[in-house]
């Protein structure tokens, strides 16, 4: 009953906006990388966020009334800040403040700052913006103001390299509805899984979203380290005692000759 | 030019910037038989790398430095193998005790300060000790006096000692306690300062124990050898953040500059060689200082949390 009540309803907007001549507006995206493997050569990676807007109106002037916001977050990490004061004459780390599962990487990418396009709740909501970034409840007795310099700190030192970043006019639309945004990743990317996430807004209105997903991993030589490094610590450790007497023995025997 | 991505560091980096480190550390390795590590460890980290990683893929490099120099000397019979066991005694005491104090300093945050601090501490009572000493012997050359060797029968607190041991190849009769002790400091600093603790070694030896200068650049890279590889293995077993792929960079440039150095030190007479070390050891020594003085440009800093290092 209720299904029926809702079907009917939704053919009914779609009834209304058809009589008005204008369909629904509807968004599709993709990344332009699944899998991004890093190798020797690896120095960061370039990945450009693509997409068209669905029933694009071809004869308004749209590029007034339409934005796109795109918001990369990478996997889950965990930092301490540190605050240094002045004690008995040396700078010390004397106030801390632990971050538990904020993004490792976050950008947002926008056709024009985030405030213009969208009201703070909806920015808010979805977590757009290094402001919206969720960094949990600040610690008990912690006051807030210095929790948002904490906070404040964080976004820097990431945004320091580049693991935090805000690009304003990022997003451009090529005609047509279809939309690009390029962003590089930085050679000291967190590895895991990222998810980029795509809102079109009209009018300041949120009417679409779509999301996807790629996946940042060591491949290779690099891999096959990083396991060895992890799951057999000791063989990897007598490894790299192994490979050091190797060369300085090698290097000993050289400089006799 | 010649990026390469570390696999443990998780960055990419310069492969000819961290080979030409490499050969600068086995310079001084190579001319004062320091391991050279209270230089690569500050040098890694200024490029970037985290400063974990720096502690544990330095003591990696500083194996290999340590066993070409070792290895060299020991040819020459410049090794007092008895000294350097008992002198390894204390580093693997010495070492273990520095892994885990520098464990319970990471939890607390304190641990970049108080390196520091003891870096200030060791290298300007060193530095300051060694430069007087050094521009005494070069004032007494000048004057045409011949410089003071050891004269027998000297005596000095350490040899009122108990457990005397007799090491001949240093032609010395004192008590074990004293190289234990050394032994065992230099290896806390070793594991704490991702160093071989030969900067402290060589003085020790020189001025505490009066051991001829000619042994100890080879009993001091043996010990080295030992604490490195043990530090090594430690990192690698329980923080794993020694990066094989940066150590065999610093390595390979490491042991070229090794070879350079021994060349460059047998053409300086020993209180001149004495003289620039000095200097070297008091210009780390203030600028760690200044550091800590000096209000930082950025207050805050990032460090993974407590219990994960």
């Amino acid at each position: 009953m209720r299904a029926a009540a809702l079907c009917f309803m939704a053919l009914l907007s779609a009834w209304s906006l058809e009589a008005r001549g204008q369909p629904s507006e509807d968004l599709q995206a993709d990344v332009s990388a699944r899998e991004i493997a890093i190798e020797s050569n690896f120095t960061g990676h370039h990945v450009v966020v693509f997409g068209a807007v669905e029933n694009y109106p071809r004869y308004a002037s749209p590029a007034r009334s339409y934005d796109v916001i795109v918001v990369i977050r990478g996997p889950a990490d965990s930092f301490t800040a540190w605050r240094k004061r002045k004690t008995a004459g040396i700078w010390l780390n004397r106030d801390a403040r632990d971050f538990r599962d904020v993004p490792g990487f976050y950008a947002t990418l926008s056709t024009r700052p985030v405030e213009q396009i969208a009201p703070r709740a909806i920015l808010e909501q979805h977590r757009i913006g290094f402001a919206n970034v969720n960094f949990g409840p600040p610690p008990r007795g912690v006051p807030a103001s210095r929790d948002a310099a904490f906070r404040g700190a964080l976004v820097r030192l990431l945004a320091e390299e580049n693991l935090y970043q805000s690009k304003l006019y990022g997003v451009t639309f090529v005609g047509g509805g279809l939309f690009r945004a390029s962003i590089d990743l930085p050679a000291n990317v967190p590895i895991g899984q990222f998810r980029a996430d795509v809102y079109l807004f009209k009018e300041s209105n949120l009417i679409a979203s779509a999301e996807s997903r790629f996946s940042i991993g060591k491949a290779g030589f690099e891999r096959f380290m990083t396991r060895l490094a992890t799951e057999d610590p000791v063989v990897y450790g007598l490894a790299a005692l192994l490979v050091a007497f190797g060369i300085g023995l090698a290097a000993a025997l050289m400089a006799r000759e | 030019m010649l990026q390469l991505y570390l696999p443990i560091a998780e960055m990419s980096v310069n492969a000819l910037v961290m080979l030409a480190m490499g050969a600068a550390v086995g310079v001084l390795a190579g001319m004062f038989g320091v391991g050279g590590g209270f230089l690569v460890t500050p040098l890694l980290m200024f490029s970037g790398i985290p400063p974990a990683v720096a502690v544990a893929t330095g003591a990696n490099q500083i194996v290999a430095l340590s066993f070409t120099g070792a290895f060299a000397q020991w040819r020459r019979n410049n090794v007092d193998m008895r000294m350097g066991v008992v002198l390894l005694l204390g580093g693997a005491v010495g070492s273990t005790a520095g892994v885990l104090l520098v464990r319970w300093l990471r939890n607390q945050g304190q641990i970049d300060t108080f390196v520091s601090l003891a870096y200030v501490f060791f290298l300007g009572t060193i530095g300051l000790l060694m430069l007087a000493e050094s521009a005494r012997a070069m004032h007494r050359t000048r004057a045409g006096k011949p410089p003071i060797t050891r004269t027998p029968g000297q005596h000095h607190w350490v040899h009122g000692l108990p457990f005397k041991m007799r090491f001949p190849r240093s032609k010395l009769y004192i008590s074990a306690i004293p190289p234990l002790l050394i032994g065992m400091v230099a290896g806390i600093l070793a594991a704490m300062m991702g160093t071989g603790g030969g900067f402290l070694l060589v003085p020790a030896m020189i001025y505490l124990l009066r051991m001829p200068t000619s042994v100890v650049i080879g009993t001091s890279q043996l010990q080295i050898i030992f604490v490195a590889a043990i530090a090594t293995l430690l990192h690698a077993v329980f923080n794993q953040t020694v990066d094989i792929m940066l150590a065999v960079l610093l390595m390979i440039g490491g042991v070229v500059g090794v070879q350079i150095g021994v060349r460059a030190g047998q053409k300086l007479r020993g209180e001149q060689l004495r003289l620039l070390l000095a200097l070297l050891v008091l210009a780390v020594c203030l600028r760690l200082l200044l550091q800590l003085m000096i209000k930082p440009q950025e207050l805050y800093d990032l460090v993974p949390p407590a219990g994960i290092l």
